[in-house]
C-alpha cells in the first residue's frame, strides 16, 4: 500500500512532537535553536545518504509502501521524514536525560548533609 | 571502491566531523562554566551543568537511540523499503540490517546535542537577555508533582 511508510513516519513524528511539547524538550524548549540544529542534522544526513546512494551502497528495495516521490535518485521523500524522526528523537532523548543527569550530579556535589528535602525523581 | 568496507569507510568522514563538533562543544562548554563560576549560591548546581553532564546525557541518550534504531531498521529492511549491495557492506548484521547503519545513530548523538550546546546562551544573564534564561525554567517546571506531602513526617 503506497504511502504506508510515510504514514508510519508521520505517526512516529507526531509521537515525539507530543513528548517534546509535554516536557519542553527541544522545539518547545528553544524553537529557534532547535530549528537550527534540525537543519544542520538534515543537511548532514542527506549528504551522507546521497553519497551512499551514489556509491551504490543502498537503494530503494522492493516494496509497495513508498509514495514514489523522489528527492533524488534512490532518495525517496520518506527519507527526509525519516531523518526528521532520527534527529528529533535524538534531541528529545538528550533533552529528557540531561536535566536528570544534572540533578543527580548536583545532588552528589552538594553532599548528603546539604541535601534539599525535596525528592527529585527522574521523569524521563 | 574498497569492496566490502565501502559502507564502513563512508561513515569515517561523517563521524570524524561529528567528533570534532563534539570536542569543540566540550571545550566551549567547559570554558563557559569557568566563566560563570563565581556565582556563589547556585555554585553546585552550575557545576552539574558542565560538559560532563552533557556527555553523560549523550551516552545514555545514545544507548537508547541505538536500541530504537535496532528495532526500526529491522522493520524497514524487513519490509524492503531499503536494500544494500552485499558486495559493499562488511556482512556483519544486526538482525536484518548491516551493522554500519548504526553509524547514523552514533553520528546523530555526537553531532546534534553538540550543536545544541554550542548554540546555548551562556549562563543566566541579569542583563537584557532577549529571552528569559532557559535553564532555571527547567527546575521549576509546572509539570512536576507537588512535593509537599513528602516533606515532613
Amino acid at each position: 500500500m503506497p504511502g504506508l511508510y510515510l504514514g508510519g513516519l508521520l505517526i512516529a513524528i507526531a509521537g515525539i512532537a507530543v513528548l517534546d511539547a509535554r516536557y519542553r524538550l527541544f522545539f518547545w524548549h528553544a524553537p529557534v535553536r532547535a530549528a537550527v540544529v534540525m537543519v544542520i542534522g538534515l543537511v548532514f544526513f542527506l549528504v551522507w545518504d546521497v553519497v551512499g546512494v551514489h556509491l551504490g551502497i543502498f537503494f530503494i528495495g522492493t516494496n509497495g509502501l513508498l509514495t514514489g516521490v523522489l528527492l533524488a535518485p534512490d532518495v525517496p521523500l520518506e527519507e527526509l521524514f525519516f531523518l526528521v524522526l532520527l534527529c528529533w528523537t535524538t534531541m528529545d532523548l538528550f533533552g529528557a536525560v540531561r536535566p536528570v543527569v544534572e540533578r543527580l550530579r548536583a545532588r552528589s556535589v552538594d553532599g548528603p548533609e546539604q541535601n534539599e528535602p525535596e525528592h527529585h525523581e527522574g521523569r524521563a | 571502491m574498497t569492496g566490502s568496507a565501502t559502507y564502513a569507510l563512508l561513515a569515517v568522514p561523517f563521524l570524524g566531523a561529528a567528533v570534532l563538533v563534539a570536542v569543540l562543544a566540550g571545550v566551549v562548554s567547559a570554558r563557559r562554566r569557568r566563566g560563570d563560576r563565581p556565582g556563589a549560591g547556585a555554585g553546585a548546581a552550575a557545576g552539574a551543568r558542565g560538559p560532563r553532564s552533557a556527555v553523560l546525557a549523550g551516552v545514555v541518550a545514545g544507548v537508547a537511540l541505538l536500541v530504537m534504531t535496532g528495532v526500526f531498521n529491522n522493520v524497514i529492511v524487513g519490509l524492503g523499503i531499503v536494500a544494500y549491495d552485499p558486495a559493499l557492506v562488511l556482512g556483519a548484521r544486526v538482525g536484518l540490517f548491516p551493522v554500519e547503519d548504526l553509524a547514523y545513530s552514533i553520528g546523530a548523538v555526537l553531532l546534534l546535542p553538540s550543536c545544541w550546546v554550542l548554540l546555548e546562551r551562556p549562563g543566566p544573564r541579569p542583563g537584557p537577555g532577549r529571552r528569559p534564561p532557559s535553564r532555571p525554567v527547567r527546575s521549576d517546571r509546572r509539570t512536576e508533582p507537588s512535593r509537599r506531602p513528602e516533606e515532613t513526617p
